[in-house]
C-alpha cells in the first residue's frame, strides 16, 4: 500500500512520520528540484508493508513556493510511481478551520483519505471537545485522533490504514460553486487527459504554466482555453477558498464545541517572545546561541575529530607495516584510508550542527531567529534563517551548507549556499596564522592594538563583507524568483523531542558520508596520485641524485630531503611549475604552486606540503615552517622571498580561492548539480587570482 | 485603519484586504474577513510585527500589513 503524508506547516506531520518508520527511512530529492523527500516503510497490523512518501507542508493546493509546488506535481501527475493509493492529511487539532482548507482540497482530488487530528492532547487541554464521530460522517471519511509527540493513537491509525486497504472508500464527490460558469471546460480537459475528476481538471488548469510532467502542446492548450473563456486564475482561487471556508466552517460548528478553560497553549509562548523577541534580550540571547552553537564546532568537535586522525594514522601504520610494499598498498593506505579518514572527520561537526539545528527547529526558536534577523538579511537577498549557515561557515563550510536545507525559500537558500564558502573558515586559519606572523611585526598599535590580532581580523572581515556582497549581486542577477513576502507561521514553544533530533543527525551523518563522501574519496584519490608519482622514473631519480649528493647522511636525515626532491619530481610538482608563470604576477613562486594543487584537498595541507619541499618532512610544525620561509632568499633580488606583499596576496588568494574538494562536493550534492559548485570553483578563484593580483601590486 | 498602524496589544477585526497578490496566502493562514486578531508586537528591528489569529501566531512584515485594512474593537 502506498500512501503520502500531507499537511500543513507545524502541524506535527515530520514527528508522526518518525513515530511511523522510525529509521525505516530514505532521505533524496524529489525529482528535478532540490526539495528533500522523505520515504519509509512500516508493517501494518496484518503484517503486510505501507510505504509512505513525506510531502512537504503545504497550506493548500495553491503552491506559493517550490517546496509547496513538489506536492502538486506529486499529487497531480499520472506517471509518478509512487502515486499513493490513499493520502493521510495530519492537522493540528487546536487550528481545525484553518488546517481543513488543505484537507477538503485533497479530498476533492478523489483521493481516499485519513484525517489525523494531531496534537490533540493540546486541543483538549486548552477546551477543544471534538465529536470525532460525527466529524468523520460529515467530512465523509475517516478520523484518527493521535499525539505524535507520545506515539498515541499510532496503531489505531495503523488500523484505519489497514481497513482503508480491505474496503474500497466511498469518495464523496464535492460540487464548488466558483467552478459552476467553467463545468463544460472542466470536463473537456478531464476526458482528454482522462482525469478522476473536474476538480482535478480545474487544478491542471490553474497551475499548467508549472506542471512539469506537461508538454509544451499541453501548455498551448491550456493557454489557448484560458484566454477563450476568460478563465482568471487569482480571484478564482480566492472565491473558491472563501466558498471552502464557508463549508469548513458550518461543519466545526456542528462538530465541535469551545470551552472556556483556564490552560491556554499560547500564553506560555506569548511570555517568552516577550522576552526572546525584545530588542535587547533578544539579540543578546540569539548572541549566546549562535556563540554556543560556533564554541560547539570549533572546539568541542576538535576532540573526536583528533581521534579520528590518528585513528586513520594508526590504521595506515598497520596496513604499511603488514602488507607487501606494493602500488596497491600504497593506493590501499595512502590513497583510499586518507580519504576515507578525510571524510569521516567531518562528522563530528555535522553531528554537532544539526542537533543544535534540529534542537531550535524542535522548540520553534529558529521561527524566531527568522523574524529577529529578516530584516537586515532581506536586504542582501537572504533569509532570516541564512544568518545560522553564514556563522557556521566561519568553523566549516561543509556543515554550514548542508544547514541552508532548513532555509524554505529556494532563491535564499542557493544564495546561501553559494556564498558561505567565501566565510573564512577554521581550516583557513593555519595559513593565516603562518604568513601573519611571517610578514607582520609581533608590535602594538598605539600600544594596545595588536598588529598580528587585527591583520587576522581584516581577513576574517574581508571574508565576511565578500560573502554578503556576493549575496547582494547574486540576489539582483540570479534568474529565477522566489517569494517576494514574509508571511510565516510561528509554532508555540515546545520541549524538543530529542528521538526527531537523533533520527536528524543520523540522517545528514549519512547522507554526507554516502553521498558527498564518494566525490571527496575520489578527488582525493587523484590529488595522492599527482603528489605521489611522476613521469617514468622521475621520482626513483630525485632519490638517487638526493643519496648521492648527500653520501654522509643517515638515512633517517635523508628521508626528508628524499620527500621534498620526490614531490619536486611529481606530476603535481611538474604542475606547480607549469603554474609558476601564471601565479608569477601574484607573487608566488612554483613552490607555493605546488601547495596551491596539493591544498586543493583541504587549505591546511598547505602548511603541511610547504613543510614536505623544504625538506622538513611530513611532520614539520607551524612555526619550523615559518622559520624555513622567513630565510628564503629570491635569488634574483637578494631579498626575503616572503615579503609583506607576498604574505598579504597568498592570504587573500585564500580567503577567497574554493580551495576545497569537501566544499565542492557538498555543493554538488546540495544542488544536485555540477553547474554551481564548478561555477564557484571558477568565479572564487578568478576573484582570489585578481584580488591577490592587486594586494601584491599595490603593496609591492 | 492599516494593520501596520495598530498599536501593540489592540485587538482589530479585518475589514478587507487591499492587494490581490497576498490576499490568498493570507486566507491560507487564517486571516479571513471578518476574524479578529491581535497585535502582539514587533520584532527587535520594528518590523516584521506578529499578531495572533485563531490558535496561531503568524509573523507578517509591514509592508504586508498595510494592505490589511482593519477596525479597531473595543
Amino acid at each position: 500500500m502506498k500512501l503520502a503524508l500531507i499537511g500543513n506547516p507545524n502541524a506535527g506531520k515530520s514527528s508522526l512520520f518518525n513515530q511511523l518508520t522510525g529509521l525505516n527511512q530514505k532521505v533524496a530529492n524529489f525529482t528535478g528540484v532540490t526539495v528533500e523527500k522523505k520515504t519509509g516503510t512500516f508493517s501494518l497490523p496484518n503484517q503486510s508493508k505501507a510505504y509512505i512518501t513525506d510531502l512537504p507542508g503545504t497550506y493548500s493546493l495553491y503552491p506559493k513556493s517550490a517546496d509547496e509546488q513538489v506536492v502538486l506535481d506529486f499529487l497531480l501527475n499520472p506517471q509518478n510511481p509512487e502515486k499513493p493509493d490513499a493520502i493521510l492529511v495530519v492537522i493540528d487539532a487546536s487550528n481545525l478551520q484553518r488546517n481543513l482548507l488543505l484537507f477538503s482540497e485533497v479530498q476533492s482530488l478523489g483521493f481516499p483519505t485519513i484525517l489525523v487530528l494531531n496534537m490533540i492532547d493540546i486541543a483538549q487541554k486548552s477546551g477543544w471537545e471534538i465529536d470525532t464521530q460525527k466529524l468523520a460522517e460529515r467530512l465523509q471519511s475517516p478520523v484518527v485522533c493521535t499525539n505524535s509527540r507520545s506515539g498515541e493513537g499510532i496503531e489505531k491509525l495503523k488500523e484505519k490504514i489497514l481497513d482503508l486497504e480491505k474496503n474500497q472508500p466511498n469518495i464523496p464527490h464535492t460540487i464548488l460553486q466558483t467552478y459552476a460558469p467553467f463545468e463544460n471546460i472542466l470536463q473537456e480537459i478531464a476526458q482528454k487527459y482522462q482525469l478522476p475528476n473536474t476538480y482535478w481538471a480545474n487544478l491542471y488548469l490553474h497551475h499548467y504554466e508549472k506542471l512539469y510532467f506537461l508538454t509544451e502542446s499541453d501548455k498551448q492548450f491550456f493557454q489557448k482555453l484560458e484566454l477563450k473563456n476568460n478563465f482568471q486564475a487569482l480571484p478564482l482561487q480566492t472565491d473558491e477558498t472563501l466558498e471552502r471556508f464557508r463549508k469548513i466552517e458550518k461543519i466545526i460548528a456542528e462538530t465541535t464545541q469551545k470551552h472556556e478553560k483556564a490552560y491556554n497553549p499560547q500564553s506560555i509562548t506569548r511570555k517568552i517572545d516577550k522576552i526572546l523577541l525584545h530588542p535587547l534580550y533578544g539579540y543578546s540571547s540569539f548572541l549566546m546561541v549562535l556563540l554556543l552553537i560556533f564554541t560547539a564546532i570549533f572546539r568541542w568537535a576538535e576532540i573526536p575529530m583528533e581521534w579520528i586522525e590518528k585513528g586513520t594514522a594508526i590504521l595506515q601504520t598497520f596496513f604499511r607495516e603488514n602488507l607487501p610494499n606494493h602500488f596497491l598498498t600504497n593506493l590501499w593506505t595512502e590513497g583510499i584510508l586518507a580519504g576515507i579518514g578525510s571524510v569521516v572527520t567531518f562528522v563530528p561537526q555535522i553531528a554537532l550542527l544539526f542537533g543544535f539545528i534540529a534542537v531550535l527547529e524542535e522548540t520553534g526558536y529558529m521561527t524566531r531567529v527568522m523574524i529577529m534577523m529578516d530584516k537586515i538579511m532581506r536586504k542582501f537577498g537572504l533569509n532570516g534563517k541564512s544568518v545560522v549557515p553564514l556563522i557556521s561557515g566561519a568553523a566549516c563550510a561543509i556543515p554550514a551548507i548542508m544547514a541552508t536545507r532548513n532555509i524554505d525559500n529556494p532563491k535564499e537558500r542557493l544564495i546561501t549556499t553559494l556564498v558561505v564558502p567565501l566565510i573564512s573558515c577554521s581550516a583557513r586559519l593555519p595559513i593565516y596564522t603562518v604568513m601573519i606572523a611571517l610578514v607582520i611585526p609581533d608590535k602594538m598599535l598605539w600600544g594596545f592594538l595588536h598588529y598580528q590580532a587585527l591583520a587576522l581580523l581584516v581577513m576574517y572581515l574581508l571574508g565576511l563583507l565578500t560573502a554578503m556582497l556576493a549575496a547582494k549581486v547574486l540576489s539582483r542577477f540570479l534568474p529565477f524568483l522566489g517569494n517576494d513576502y514574509f508571511i510565516v507561521e510561528m509554532p508555540t514553544y515546545k520541549m524538543p523531542r530529542w528521538k526527531n533530533v537523533l533520527i536528524t543527525i543520523y540522517e545528514k551523518v549519512k547522507t554526507f558520508v554516502f553521498d558527498a563522501g564518494k566525490v571527496i574519496v575520489v578527488i582525493s584519490l587523484i590529488l595522492w596520485a599527482l603528489a605521489s608519482y611522476g613521469w617514468g622514473d622521475s621520482l626513483e631519480k630525485a632519490e638517487n641524485s638526493i643519496k648521492k649528493s648527500y653520501p654522509t647522511l643517515s638515512e633517517e636525515e635523508l628521508a626528508p630531503l628524499i620527500s621534498s626532491a620526490k614531490l619536486e619530481a611529481s606530476f603535481a610538482g611538474n604542475l606547480g611549475k607549469a603554474l609558476e608563470p601564471i601565479i608569477q604576477p601574484l607573487g608566488f613562486d612554483w613552490k607555493i604552486g605546488i601547495s596551491l594543487i596539493t591544498s586543493f584537498a583541504a587549505r591546511e595541507v598547505f602548511v603541511a606540503t610547504m613543510s614536505v619541499i623544504y625538506g622538513l618532512g611530513n611532520e614539520g610544525n607551524e612555526q619550523s615552517v615559518r622559520q624555513k620561509m622567513a630565510s628564503e632568499i629570491n635569488p634574483q633580488t637578494g631579498k626575503p622571498v616572503y615579503s609583506t606583499a607576498v604574505g598579504f596576496s597568498l592570504m587573500v588568494f585564500y580567503a577567497f580561492a574554493m580551495q576545497c574538494m569537501s566544499t565542492f562536493a557538498i555543493v554538488w550534492k546540495e544542488t544536485r548539480s555540477w553547474k554551481y559548485p564548478l561555477g564557484q570553483l571558477v568565479f572564487f578563484n578568478l576573484l582570489a587570482y585578481l584580488a591577490s593580483y592587486i594586494t601584491y601590486t599595490i603593496l609591492k | 485603519m492599516r494593520l501596520h498602524q495598530v498599536p501593540i496589544g489592540q485587538k482589530v477585526k479585518i475589514l478587507e484586504f487591499q492587494h490581490r497578490g497576498i490576499f490568498l496566502k493570507l486566507l491560507e493562514m487564517g486571516l479571513l474577513p471578518d476574524t479578529i486578531i491581535e497585535v502582539l508586537g514587533k520584532a527587535p528591528l520594528g518590523d516584521p510585527i506578529y499578531i495572533a489569529v485563531h490558535q496561531t501566531f503568524v509573523a507578517l512584515r509591514k509592508s504586508e500589513a498595510q494592505n490589511i485594512v482593519v477596525q479597531i474593537i473595543v
